[in-house]
């Protein structure tokens, strides 16, 4: 009875405590439904030419510049900070594959501006100054003076949409919170959202919308069911509107039709909550998205043959064993110029093998596409 | 290597040689102090109204003076404080020492009419806090990867305390003057060991811990505190920190600055209530964060 009572007095404690932190915000971990985004620019831009019928669109989930360091979260390792040498080294992999690919438009996720895990680099300007992108719009989706847990301390990482050319209308949207979580740490963890923004494309009337998103990764309760519903919901009102829209990210969950759903090899944590590899009950939640938009990899193409199309795998030392991230558009992506980044024979001119591997640079593959611009 | 023993042995022969200086049968000490350590082998409601200023006061945190021989404070923030002799005040971080032994040691030098000089000084062993504060989970202040080198950390501060009314004549529980502190020094810390410790990088603890890390912190305060009205007082403060080395400081400043009421209820208890700002060139952006400041202190 001694150990009941004292358990409920320290979770009552938690809630005052968690309840005063959200009210005075103490360790600024909140955000508004929607804000503005953070607005960056190349502090060497290059200069940027109208596209010519097409211009290419890139996604990546960099993993803060982690490369393949094993952090604890997935249970591989037990590292949580890195050094600024190891940061600017796997950085300037991931830009390098960036120039490589050489994209118009380039969105990223998990990208750390301020956190003691990736030494404070703020990896949006870091990508701007070595890649031949010349703007970015940043929403944070992990913010807080000091995260109290595993030594995470100080940390904002989110979402960003890089461009050639200037980028308007930036903002963050809000997505719902997960819920199962007790008040203590709602607060402290990753409140995800839309980051959109209008790129300001040469010739292009209105311009090309963007909207980038993160899924959560752990809820077990329908909350990244819901966060993907409302990126869904708000791809239809851009659609509606008459916009024309990239959209894409890390979306944590598996398209229609693939033939592993759950119990992957790279899965090991035995806690419960953080295990992230049963898409069981999520077989159709992006068959909306690609009943209404043209993906980046059609889906016939897909099911036809999974694992050319993998982009996962917290596993460094296997292959990527599952599909989590996408793009998307209303328009028409140019058939056939969807890659998978998977190794260094993917893309164009890599045949022989002769183009950088992705595998040591982030846990996500990117992928690119061409979009058709009209005449 | 020698460091932190040189550092060790002087900060306990400057107590040890601050005792002897203070027994009556020691070494003579400043002409102005010697009548008062006669004087306070009597009780101290017989004392006589002496010709010669007390160093000593009540709730001596922010000053120069230092708590009269046997007096004790504590406050829930605030440290466990003795007067050790006429010259010489212990304090420590009473629930702290669980985690991270420390003592300081407050050395009278001299007192004047209108001043009093001190240094203080202290000797600190966080290792086995960095180890219980590296862990996974809930309450891991630091990564579970972390390295603990052995540290052992020392403070040397020097403090001059101006007061215009002058210092009383006689230790009174009552006493409430103005002062104005200066307060400056080094923080530094000798590690022995392989390590990958990182700074606590949040506001308060990151300024004050990071010399454990990057070896040296210098700092600076100008602290005021008297008398308003009834049993009210003020005090404020402000303090520059200057951390040396590092892998993301370059003499980084950071300023803190505290200020509020304190209000004394009766001669043994003392409640402080205000604010308490830190701002400066913290790891990442710059920051500043704005919190309330409490206490409770008793004395006995």
């Amino acid at each position: 009875m001694r150990r009941v009572m004292s358990w409920r007095a320290l979770g009552l404690i938690a809630t005052v405590a968690s309840g005063g932190c959200e009210a005075w915000d103490v360790f600024d971990t909140q955000f508004e439904p929607v804000e503005p985004a953070v607005m960056y620019a190349d502090r060497t831009p290059e200069p940027a030419t109208a596209p010519n019928g097409s211009l290419r669109v890139m996604n990546w989930n960099v993993k803060y510049g982690g490369g393949r360091l094993d952090f604890f979260f997935d249970c591989h390792g037990n590292r949580g900070v890195m050094k600024a040498a190891e940061v600017r080294a796997h950085l300037d992999g991931i830009a390098a594959k960036i120039r490589e690919v050489d994209p118009d438009v380039l969105f990223v996720q998990e990208v750390d501006v301020a956190s003691k895990r990736s030494a404070y680099i703020d990896q949006v300007q870091y990508l701007l100054d070595h890649t031949d992108l010349n703007h970015a719009a940043y929403a944070s989706q992990w913010r807080a003076d000091f995260v109290p847990s595993d030594g995470v301390g100080r940390v904002d990482s989110g979402q960003a949409v890089l461009s050639r050319w200037p980028l308007h209308d930036a903002k963050r949207l809000a997505l719902p919170l997960v819920g199962e979580y007790d008040a203590l740490k709602r607060y402290f963890y990753l409140q995800r959202a839309l980051l959109e923004a209008r790129v300001e494309v040469p010739g292009v009337e209105g311009g090309l919308w963007t909207v980038v998103v993160h899924t959560e990764a752990y809820s077990h309760d329908g909350t990244k069911e819901r966060q993907i519903a409302l990126f869904e919901q708000h791809l239809d009102q851009l659609a509606a509107e008459g916009k024309t829209f990239v959209a894409g990210g890390d979306l944590n969950t598996l398209p229609p039709g693939s033939d592993k759903v759950q119990d992957f090899p790279d899965a090991v944590c035995t806690d419960q909550a953080y295990r992230d590899d049963d898409y069981s009950q999520e077989a159709d939640v992006l068959a909306g998205l690609y009943a209404k938009y043209d993906p980046e990899t059609p889906l016939a193409d897909y099911q036809a043959d999974n694992a050319a199309y993998f982009t996962h795998t917290v596993d460094g030392r296997a292959f990527w064993n599952r599909k989590l991230d996408y793009l998307f558009t209303n328009g028409r992506f140019v058939p056939g110029s969807g890659v998978t980044f998977q190794d260094e024979f993917d893309g164009p001119g890599c045949e022989a093998g002769t183009c950088l591997p992705t595998m040591p640079l982030s846990d996500h593959a990117p992928v690119a596409v061409d979009l058709e611009l009209a005449p | 290597m020698k460091a932190p023993v040189r550092a060790c042995c002087g900060v306990l022969s400057l107590v040890a040689s601050a005792h002897a200086f203070a027994a009556p049968q020691g070494p003579a000490g400043p002409d102005e102090l010697r009548p008062k350590l006669e004087a306070h082998e009597a009780d101290e409601q017989s004392l006589p109204e002496s010709s010669v200023p007390t160093p000593h006061a009540p709730w001596s945190g922010q000053t120069a003076r230092t708590v009269a021989p046997g007096d004790w404070e504590i406050g829930v923030f605030a440290p466990l404080r003795y007067g050790l002799t006429e010259r010489v005040e212990l304090s420590t971080h009473a629930l702290a020492n669980l985690l991270m032994p420390n003592l300081t040691a407050k050395v009278l030098w001299r007192a004047s009419e209108h001043l009093v000089l001190s240094s203080e000084h202290t000797l600190a062993y966080p290792t086995p806090l960095i180890e219980t504060l590296s862990r996974a989970g809930t309450g891991g202040l630091w990564a579970e990867e972390t390295v603990t080198p052995t540290i052992v950390a020392f403070h040397s501060h020097v403090l001059a305390t101006w007061l215009p009314e002058g210092l009383p004549r006689a230790p009174s529980t009552e006493d409430r003057r103005h002062a104005l502190t200066a307060r400056a020094g080094v923080r530094a810390a000798a590690s022995f060991g392989r390590a990958n410790l990182t700074t606590a990088d949040l506001w308060y603890l990151y300024e004050r811990t990071a010399h454990w890390v990057n070896g040296a912190t210098l700092d600076a305060t100008l602290a005021a505190e008297g008398p308003i009205a009834g049993p009210f007082d003020y005090f404020a403060d402000v303090t520059l920190f200057v951390l040396l080395g590092g892998e993301y400081e370059d003499g980084s400043p950071v300023w803190n600055h505290s200020a509020g009421l304190a209000w004394r209820a009766g001669s043994s208890v003392r409640v402080e209530a205000g604010w308490w700002l830190s701002a400066g060139d913290f790891p990442g952006p710059d920051d500043w964060q704005l919190l309330p400041r409490f206490d409770v202190a008793f004395r006995w």
